[in-house]
């Protein structure tokens, strides 16, 4: 039996609030259906290793970005200390030569140390702790913190600026190339 | 029928009105009732004048619905005015309001005079739709959603009417007017409070129905009629519409300019027809498309390209590589350094002039302060070093008479002696 056209809506509503959901939990045939006509698209990400396949609520094409004119569209940005620590992060989960799958709060630290100069405790414990997780960009694990649902999801506009952002702080001298995990 | 409607409470609220009443007014009675919603607020409003009471409409928009469903009900299902019994009422309404509030409004109608039993005795149970009941049909809908501005309109054009017509007389004008200069001061003042307020809803209500330039325009086109049928018994008439009219103007251009001036009221204003229009016509799909990523957008956190690149280029940054200048060597040739013995040789023979001596008392008495003090250093100096010339102080002064005193010289002779010194001569020897 199909589900209820109001039960479509409230599981998309679900969706559109939390951002990601298991797959499970929602109807998903009808619910990317009725995305779709909102401009949204629904991504299945996850499903091995015995972890459960999440359902995460994106954009068709590029990512809009915040508009103040009507229609509005508000958007909750990233804050600029998460996002330098989400860079330094995807810089070493996605590091050919180390090959990681997590990363550990020492190595996040040591990486900004070596970088920049300075210690980046304050702004960088934090992000990695409260706001990378709570935005679903990083998932804690048992190793430290692996890459979460909605970084899994990203379009490829992002995914383009995070590679290019990526590849500069591995240009970086600096850079701590023998760091493995 | 609304048209037919709207005359009828005009005329009825007009009967009496026959002159501008400028006596001192008797204190009105206040309203004993809490309307509960802003139908019955309206209602009461408008039909103040014509109410015994207002306990009728004091309640809420869900019993003014039942209100007029009960009499809709008795006239469908009696259409040759024959009685209807209440129970078989109650059972027609059942699916849309409970009993107890079908009883509550159907004994508030009987009471209004709007339904009335079939037989005068107690326990009566049929009833049947009364006049005024039928009219009320007609009249609660439209009373209720009249708005300020629309009253006006409908009060200008019968102004217009009644100014047009043959048989007009001057009272009959004179009241039209006033009629219409009340309705606008309380329109603009009652603008005025919701400005003072800062009632956000009702500005944006209100500055969407609001329509100054019509209402100037009617306005003046009123005043050309009745300056035409009349043109000087009303002239003192139209001044004061005249006053009311510029009131209500500078009203609702306070309240346009209000509601620009705010960026989130412009966004919800601009948005306010595009919303009912959807609300009103839109599939449940078109709805999804409209709100989505506008109001309940919560969840996907952006990140910036922008915040990215810079997040990208601080952790990145290395200071650019300043050029630290080599040791210079020195060379004479490209930077010579003056040798100060040979300035002060420069400055001897400059006063010397060739000559072997030269007394300078005068040179020190006519140029002025300080040269005479600092050449006389150098000199000093020079002469201290055994560089062949020396100085001679005669013993002698000068003196010469100037503005402000006297002007005093001591007697100074310069002169070449035989370089290098005996003194030097003598040192080398020793050594």
């Amino acid at each position: 039996m199909s589900p209820s056209a109001g039960a479509v809506a409230l599981s998309l509503a679900r969706l559109r609030q939390a951002a990601w959901l298991p797959a499970s939990d929602l109807p998903l045939a009808q619910a990317e259906e009725r995305a779709a006509l909102a401009g949204r698209q629904i991504v299945l990400v996850g499903g091995e290793n015995e972890k459960p396949a999440l359902a995460v609520l994106s954009w068709q094409g590029t990512d809009p970005a915040e508009s103040s004119r009507p229609p509005r569209l508000p958007r909750r940005a990233l804050s600029r200390n998460a996002t330098k620590t989400l860079v330094v992060v995807h810089a070493l989960l996605s590091d050919p030569k180390a090959s990681r799958a997590a990363v550990t709060q020492p190595q996040v630290l040591a990486a900004i140390l070596l970088l920049s100069s300075r210690s980046g405790e304050s702004w960088a414990i934090p992000s990695l702790h409260l706001e990378l997780p709570h935005a679903g960009l990083l998932t804690p694990c048992r190793e430290g913190w692996a890459c979460g649902p909605a970084m899994s999801a990203w379009d490829r506009p992002t995914r383009d600026v995070m590679a290019h952002a990526t590849q500069q702080l591995r240009g970086h001298p600096s850079w701590p190339e023998t760091q493995h995990g | 029928m609304i048209a037919a409607g709207v005359r009828l409470l005009i005329l009825g609220y007009l009967r009496s009105v026959t002159t501008d009443p400028g006596s001192a007014s008797a204190p009105l009675p206040r309203s004993r009732h809490d309307f509960h919603s802003d139908q019955a607020t309206q209602a009461a409003g408008v039909l103040g004048i014509l109410l015994k009471e207002a306990g009728a409409l004091d309640c809420s928009d869900e019993e003014i619905a039942a209100t007029i469903d009960i009499c809709r009900a008795l006239a469908d299902l009696s259409p040759h005015g024959k009685a209807v019994p209440t129970r078989r009422l109650y059972e027609y309404l059942a699916d849309r309001y409970g009993q107890s509030l079908l009883e509550k409004r159907l004994h508030a109608l009987m009471r209004a005079g709007s339904v009335e039993k079939d037989r005068d005795v107690l326990h009566e149970q049929n009833v049947r739709l009364t006049m005024p009941g039928s009219i009320s049909l007609v009249l609660v809908p439209w009373i209720t959603s009249m708005r300020g501005h629309h009253a006006l309109l409908e009060l200008l054009s019968r102004a217009e009417e009644r100014a047009n017509a043959p048989d007009a007389t001057a009272d009959d004008i004179r009241a039209e007017l006033a009629e219409v200069r009340r309705m606008l001061s309380t329109y603009a003042s009652h603008v005025q409070r919701i400005i003072e307020d800062r009632r956000t809803a009702e500005m944006i209500e209100y500055a969407r129905d609001c329509d100054d330039q019509k209402v100037s325009s009617r306005i003046g086109r009123l005043n050309t009629l009745v300056t035409r049928s009349f043109p000087r018994d009303l002239a003192d008439d139209l001044e004061r519409l005249s006053m009311a009219c510029d009131w209500y103007i500078r009203q609702t251009q306070e309240l346009v300019k209000l509601l620009n001036a705010s960026a989130a009221t412009r966004g919800y204003w601009a948005r306010a027809d595009e919303v009912h229009e959807v609300l009103r016509s839109a599939t449940r799909a078109r709805l999804a498309a409209f709100w989505d990523g506008i109001v309940f957008d919560e969840a996907p956190v952006w990140i910036s390209p922008q915040v990215v690149l810079d997040a990208a280029a601080k952790l990145t940054f290395r200071p650019a590589e300043e050029r630290v200048p080599e040791a210079g060597t020195y060379d004479a040739a490209s930077s010579p350094v003056p040798d100060p013995l040979e300035e002060l040789r420069a400055l001897a023979e400059r006063l010397l002039a060739g000559a072997d001596e030269r007394d300078l008392t005068e040179e020190f008495l006519n140029r002025p302060w300080p040269f005479p003090a600092t050449i006389l250093a150098r000199l000093t100096a020079l002469a201290g070093l055994d560089a062949g010339y020396a100085l001679r102080y005669p013993g002698h002064l000068a003196l010469r008479e100037e503005e402000a005193g006297m002007r005093v010289a001591t007697g100074v002779t310069l002169r070449r002696v035989p370089y290098p010194t005996l003194a030097n001569s003598a040192l080398e020897g020793g050594n």
